[in-house]
């Protein structure tokens, strides 16, 4: 198991699996070939690098870096065909309940939304998604058999 | 405006000096409200990536609070107690209560941290004599990485590592009933303070 922690991006290939605990507003994208049985995963935080207030930051950490990368990682370092790719995401929950900072939307919401634009803006098919709501959840990827599962607290397991 | 990584061990123990008058205030208006008595320990100052932060607890079951901090100093403050905690807390107040009823006991959860937030606030702000103000809490009950996650969010923006004021309050007889994790983390660009200060363009 590869843990993948907030902003990291990390590449497994199976019998490995690729895990991301506690997400709340973040998203946790992954990109997997069925082929190769291979997958990369990104901890997603926040929708747009253009937020950031420092020169320097690391590319998992907005969607709008993360996804371009992880693209590379599948296709320029681990040389898998771009037409191979397909996308699973799940995150992007509002923790806070009575949240009064984000008043127009939340930025789980957000997330959830940037990283779906940037998958087709690259035309990678996003074929699930388990995004919103307000609880956290431990996500788990087997490039074996392309199963995300989703465990929560109070919400059981889900696969997608 | 200064950087996380322009801090020196001067900063980080004043940092530690008003974390540790700030907490002091906070377990006395604990004990106060509980009429018992509650300890807490030093605390501790530190540069974290905040990947690893989240590393620590993250699929922990707790209930946390979280202030936003304005004035003088701009940050972010958390209060962080495991569920179960979060109960025995709350019973003592409200004896039918749990942190995740949705109405009395969730609310004296959130006035608790409004109290011990503003006992800590005013401590910190009479010793670096500045204004702080702070939002009322926001409030949930779920995985702690998920929270501290999103908590973190603004902070996010300016680094990729975290300033963090760390203190645990605890009860002296039953440490594994009630305890808390006290989180005060400030801005990176409010540190200006904190250098002027440290190099006596302002007294204390």
């Amino acid at each position: 198991m590869i843990l993948v922690g907030l902003s990291e991006i990390k590449f497994a290939e199976s019998p490995e699996t690729l895990k991301s605990l506690g997400l709340g507003s973040c998203i946790g994208v992954i990109l997997y070939s069925d082929r190769a049985h291979c997958a990369g995963m990104a901890h997603v935080m926040l929708p747009d690098s253009s937020l950031s207030c420092s020169g320097s930051f690391s590319p998992g950490k907005y969607a709008d870096t993360a996804v371009p990368a992880l693209i590379r990682l599948m296709t320029v370092i681990h040389g898998l065909p771009m037409a191979e790719l397909k996308a699973k995401m799940a995150g992007g929950a509002e923790m806070f309940r009575a949240s009064q900072r984000y008043s127009t939307m939340s930025i789980g919401k957000r997330n959830a939304e940037a990283v779906g634009n940037q998958l087709s803006k690259y035309r990678v098919p996003l074929v699930a998604a388990e995004t919103g709501h307000d609880f956290g959840r431990t996500i788990e990827f087997d490039p074996g058999n392309g199963m995300l599962v989703i465990r929560t607290i109070l919400r059981g397991e889900q696969r997608i | 405006m200064h950087q996380l990584s322009d801090l020196t061990p001067t900063h980080l123990d004043l940092l530690k000096e008003a974390g540790n008058i700030g907490a002091a205030h906070a377990a006395t208006a604990l004990s106060t409200l509980l009429h018992e008595r509650i300890e807490m320990n030093v605390p501790s100052v530190t540069i974290m990536p905040m990947n690893e932060l989240m590393k620590k607890d993250a699929e922990k079951y707790v209930a946390a609070t979280f202030i936003e901090v304005t004035g003088g100093l701009k940050g972010c403050y958390v209060m962080i107690f495991g569920e179960q905690q979060a109960n025995s807390l709350i019973s003592r107040l409200i004896p039918s209560g749990t942190v995740d009823d949705g109405g009395m006991g969730s609310s004296a959860f959130c006035e608790i941290s409004n109290i011990l937030c503003g006992s800590y606030l005013s401590a910190i702000s009479s010793m670096l004599d500045t204004r702080l103000i702070q939002s009322p809490p926001d409030f949930a009950v779920d995985m702690e990485g998920a929270i501290l996650g999103e908590a973190l969010n603004e902070l996010s923006l300016y680094d990729d590592s975290v300033l963090m004021i760390d203190t645990a309050l605890f009860h002296q007889e039953q440490q594994d009933k009630l305890s808390g994790e006290f989180l005060f983390m400030p801005y990176p660009g409010s540190l200006d303070l904190i250098f002027s200060l440290a190099a006596g363009e302002t007294s204390l």
